[in-house]
């Protein structure tokens, strides 16, 4: 998929915003918000990049008790023809790419201040660094990353803005990190990770779309960052069983 | 003449274009029946099943005059009140076609269970016939009920629904005629001195519909205390009365239990052992305590998170006693604790050890009954059982490095608490007492990280 076409969709998807009040069989006992969404990244500082932010949350109230929990990540560099590739590199080359992951988060908010969603927290920032090699035939020989970390531990802001069409990443020594939200879902049972479709289920429908992508790396086949549940770089087994682990028996 | 010859053939031609037009459509027409009638059925083989009670069947999910199929769901129901899932297992079809990811969740409180299998990448599906899974069961109790397949969900390579048709199977379970069982053991007394004599009574059954003769054997630890032979009834119970001399005996606690043979036909051979409810300790003649056991929850523990350590302690003296027990990581004492015991009584205490601080890698847990007054046999007031790894946080198979061995560790545990047969306690990262979401993000956020 082109970056026009995802473009195209992200407006579509963002006209179409997914609204899930569903309280039916909710626990009295427990109340809770769970919220889901993923967004292109835009601009990194003041450059155009490409790329993919998720974030998913969970704010929970057990019996007076309160519990949240928030898990985010970002994937995006400035050389958009690499990412969701559909040929195979025919020559040797390196791909940059950055790489914001959540490590703890300190507050998770609906409506907060002007923003419709926000987390606080702790982010790290990787500069990773791919190296592909392949042979006269554009065969694939070996690959290699290396990782460097841009900011460890520091201070950030996920702030989702404008009726939740656009967001901003802010995170302490590193340029602001924008976008647009290609999809929210807010609910109050739980959202599942793995629900690539978007359904509200997750299902054999899931795991194929994610099955056809394995093996799928940045800048390498038709890698898709919202699948790669675990942000290592590559649709593998991990977010297969990451997946498989939220289809549950009725 | 000439105009009427090219009338004629222009006649043959455009009959001919008509007719071989219509054997297009004919065909066409034929191709869209065939396929239609050729629905893709997913089935329960057999489908007819007789088992006995206690007896594991298995049934085979079966596919037929599939296209293309890349990947398969289905949802199974039982009745959980006769039947309980013993395994899930992936048949090779899906496999002629290359590596598979399969997975499956049941809920046996509901009976329900659903399965997932899907190739990888970029390949074409598998053709024809075959069998998609295997299940195994255990009937629970005698009845019958519908083994019922729906929302049936096969996928072809470009991720089309493949129309399918579901056939369910169709239990019936009923009880074997011959079963024996023992029902009850009891022991009297419950702390003795060596020499003295334990009664041990067995309450033996006969569940069958026929008279039944066997042998009923009693035994401490794994000592034999004596064998009876008995006959009963359909119907009728008997109490069998065995005499354990203690003599030569040294103090411990004692596991009672007892055994009938089973007999010829007997299906249900799980009820024909029995453990007492309680222990029996033979005592020693003076002070003396002992530590029984040390059990850390976990074998591996995340760096910075807590973990419970067991410590069953036991007062083998005739007197009650008042002591302070304390765990030791390596050479630190984590904690101490004050306990009270009477003669012959054993108690659970429970340590919790926060792990922030200390180094990765093992560390050996302790613990330690400091004496009591007039005790002499002290050997046993220390105990050292078991090393727990430290590692960092989503390590859980230490090995330095977060990777899918951690990550397929969790999910194997998914959904489980303690005492589910796929409960991992090192998978409970978080010590929630429930294998969820929560342990995998745990994994997944460190996913990679090397140290």
């Amino acid at each position: 998929m082109n970056k026009t076409s995802l473009i195209a969709l992200a407006m579509l998807a963002t006209v179409g915003l997914a609204l899930i009040p569903n309280l039916a069989g909710a626990d009295p006992a427990v109340e809770q918000t769970w919220v889901r969404m993923r967004g292109l990244v835009t601009h990194y500082g003041a450059t155009p990049v490409f790329g993919g932010l998720w974030a998913h949350a969970r704010m929970v109230d057990v019996n007076d008790s309160y519990r949240e929990w928030a898990g985010s990540h970002a994937i995006w560099s400035d050389a958009p023809k690499h990412i969701n590739c559909t040929e195979p590199p025919t020559e040797n080359f390196t791909y940059i790419l950055y790489a914001a992951k959540l490590v703890n988060s300190s507050m998770i908010e609906l409506n907060y201040l002007e923003y419709n969603f926000y987390i606080s927290g702790v982010w790290n920032v990787d500069k990773v660094t791919f190296a592909y090699y392949v042979d006269e035939n554009g065969e694939l020989i070996s690959y290699s990353w290396t990782i460097e970390p841009v900011v460890t531990g520091a201070e950030g802001e996920l702030r989702v803005l404008q009726s939740w069409t656009r967001f901003e990443l802010a995170i302490t020594g590193v340029d602001l990190i924008s976008g647009i939200v290609v999809h929210y879902a807010i609910g109050h049972m739980e959202i599942k990770i793995g629900d690539i479709n978007s359904d509200n289920m997750v299902n054999i429908k899931d795991l194929v779309g994610v099955a056809k992508k394995y093996g799928a790396m940045p800048a390498l086949g038709n890698y898709e960052f919202e699948m790669d549940f675990n942000a290592d770089y590559k649709i593998d087994i991990g977010d297969l069983t990451t997946l498989a682990a939220n289809i549950q028996a009725p | 003449m000439r105009d009427n010859l090219l009338k004629t053939r222009v006649t043959r031609w455009l009959t001919f274009i008509y007719l071989f037009s219509l054997l297009l459509a004919s065909l066409s027409l034929l191709t869209c029946l065939a396929a239609t009638l050729a629905t893709t059925k997913v089935s329960v083989s057999p489908s007819s099943i007789t088992a006995y009670v206690n007896q594991d069947f298995s049934i085979d999910l079966v596919i037929g005059d599939v296209v293309d199929l890349y990947g398969w769901e289905f949802k199974l129901s039982w009745n959980p009140t006769l039947l309980s899932v013993v395994s899930v297992i992936e048949c090779p079809f899906l496999k002629t076609g290359g590596n598979t990811f399969f997975s499956h969740n049941e809920n046996q409180d509901t009976g329900h269970m659903i399965v997932d299998c899907t190739l990888l990448g970029l390949v074409p599906g598998v053709n024809g016939d075959g069998i998609l899974a295997t299940i195994t069961f255990n009937v629970k109790t005698a009845g019958e009920c519908p083994l019922d397949l729906y929302d049936v969900l096969l996928l072809d390579s470009f991720e089309r629904q493949i129309i399918s048709e579901a056939i369910d199977g169709y239990g019936n379970f009923s009880a074997s005629d011959h079963d024996i069982a023992i029902t009850s053991v009891y022991v009297s007394p419950r702390n003795v001195l060596p020499g003295q004599m334990v009664q041990v009574n067995v309450t033996a059954q006969n569940q069958g519909a026929r008279a039944e003769s066997f042998n009923v054997a009693a035994y401490a630890n794994s000592e034999i205390i004596g064998t009876q032979p008995v006959s009963l009834d359909s119907g009728t119970s008997r109490i069998i009365q065995f005499t354990w001399d203690t003599t030569g005996h040294s103090k411990g606690v004692y596991t009672i239990y007892a055994n009938a043979t089973a007999v010829l036909g007997e299906v249900d051979m799980a009820d024909n052992n029995k453990t007492a409810d309680e222990t029996v300790t033979i005592l020693y003649n003076g002070h003396d305590i002992a530590i029984s056991s040390v059990e850390p929850s976990k074998t591996v523990v995340c760096e910075t998170y807590c973990i419970s350590i067991v410590v069953t302690v036991v007062n083998y003296g005739l007197y009650p006693e008042s002591f302070n027990v304390s765990v030791n990581v390596n050479s630190t004492i984590l904690e101490t604790k004050n306990t009270a015991l009477n003669s012959g009584d054993s108690v659970k205490l429970d340590f919790i050890w926060n792990t922030t601080g200390f180094t990765k890698g093992n560390h050996v847990i302790s613990a330690y009954a400091a004496p009591v007054p007039g005790e002499t046999e002290t050997g046993d007031n220390f105990k050292t059982d078991g090393i727990v790894a430290i590692a960092m946080i989503g390590d859980i198979i230490p090995d330095g490095v977060v990777d899918i061995f951690d990550v397929t560790t969790v999910a194997v545990a998914f959904g489980s608490i303690p005492y589910n047969p796929n409960w991992n306690p090192n998978a409970d990262i978080n010590n929630d007492q429930t294998v969820d979401i929560f342990d995998i993000v745990v994994v997944a956020l460190h996913f990679g990280e090397t140290g």
